[in-house]
């Protein structure tokens, strides 16, 4: 595939990720960060964002193998997993911790599990579609910045 | 790449910012556009480790605070460092949108407090104000 075709595909890769609100804003932010004595920092940022989620997740998941939940510390991990998720622009991800950390104030077990479940299934799907999103952008070689299509 | 209006602020390491947030993410990310506005940077983990900063006797001007973090929250340490007679702009962080926990943060003594996640505009506009006012 022609370079002009990859970064065709690229960018219309990215904008589906906003139409279909896997990111906010916050991702525009990060890639205007990016710059040639930082090509790859937008890929750093999300690579730290899915390694240190694993920590995160196996925090939650040992929480929730007490019983009564405590959800005082689960609403502690949820936190800081929001503000990660934020800080990449992960919106649906950031939804779903906003929703978990609503039922952890209502001290609803079922809706931490149900919402959690949830947010385990988000993450995978933003894993995969940001992998093959920079696997993509790599192969398509540098390009100007990307403006969000208004 | 960052806007024009960013290119045309590069404030030449006049002004010195410390970071105070648990994310790790997060501090990546302040650090990354401070250094880019060439502001020298420091950043801390938890509001005692900034307090303990100041109390060792470095001096910033401008302090970008978390709310919610271990150890010391953003409250307590920007409360603890109003009471040390610490002057430098403090700007809260907060995942809070406006309402009692913003204003609980501001009634301990911050000058300004905005939901994450802090835009690039907004934090020019809080530089250029402290710059404009050195």
């Amino acid at each position: 595939m022609g370079s002009k075709q990859l970064q065709y595909q690229v960018a219309s890769m990215r904008d589906t990720l906003f139409k279909q609100g896997y990111l906010d804003e916050q991702f525009v932010q990060l890639e205007e960060l990016q710059d040639d004595d930082n090509p790859n920092f937008v890929e750093d940022i999300v690579k730290s964002f899915f390694q240190d989620s694993v920590r995160s997740f196996n925090n939650i998941e040992k929480a929730m193998e007490s019983h009564p939940f405590d959800f005082e510390k689960l609403d502690k991990y949820m936190h800081q997993f929001k503000g990660s998720s934020s800080s990449i622009g992960a919106a649906k991800i950031k939804e779903e911790s906003t929703m978990f950390r609503e039922y952890c104030r209502q001290g609803s077990a079922e809706g931490c599990l149900r919402t959690f479940q949830q947010l385990k299934k988000e993450h995978a799907i933003l894993r995969k579609k940001l992998e093959t999103y920079f696997q993509l952008a790599r192969q398509a070689g540098p390009t100007e910045t990307a403006c969000r299509s208004k | 790449v960052m806007g024009d209006a960013a290119n045309a602020l590069v404030f030449n390491n006049r002004l010195t910012a410390l970071v105070v947030d648990d994310c790790k993410l997060t501090r990546m990310v302040y650090m990354h556009n401070l250094v880019n506005l060439g502001v020298e940077v420091k950043e801390v983990k938890n509001g005692k480790q900034a307090v303990d900063l100041f109390q060792s006797g470095e001096v910033f001007d401008l302090v970008l605070m978390d709310l919610e973090m271990p150890i010391m929250n953003g409250a307590q340490a920007t409360k603890m460092l109003r009471e040390m007679g610490v002057g430098t702009k403090i700007i809260g962080v907060t995942a809070h949108s406006k309402g009692p926990e913003q204003d609980a943060f501001m009634e301990a003594g911050l000058d300004e407090c905005h939901e994450k996640p802090l835009t690039l505009e907004n934090l020019i506009n809080i530089l250029r104000d402290i710059d404009e006012n050195l």
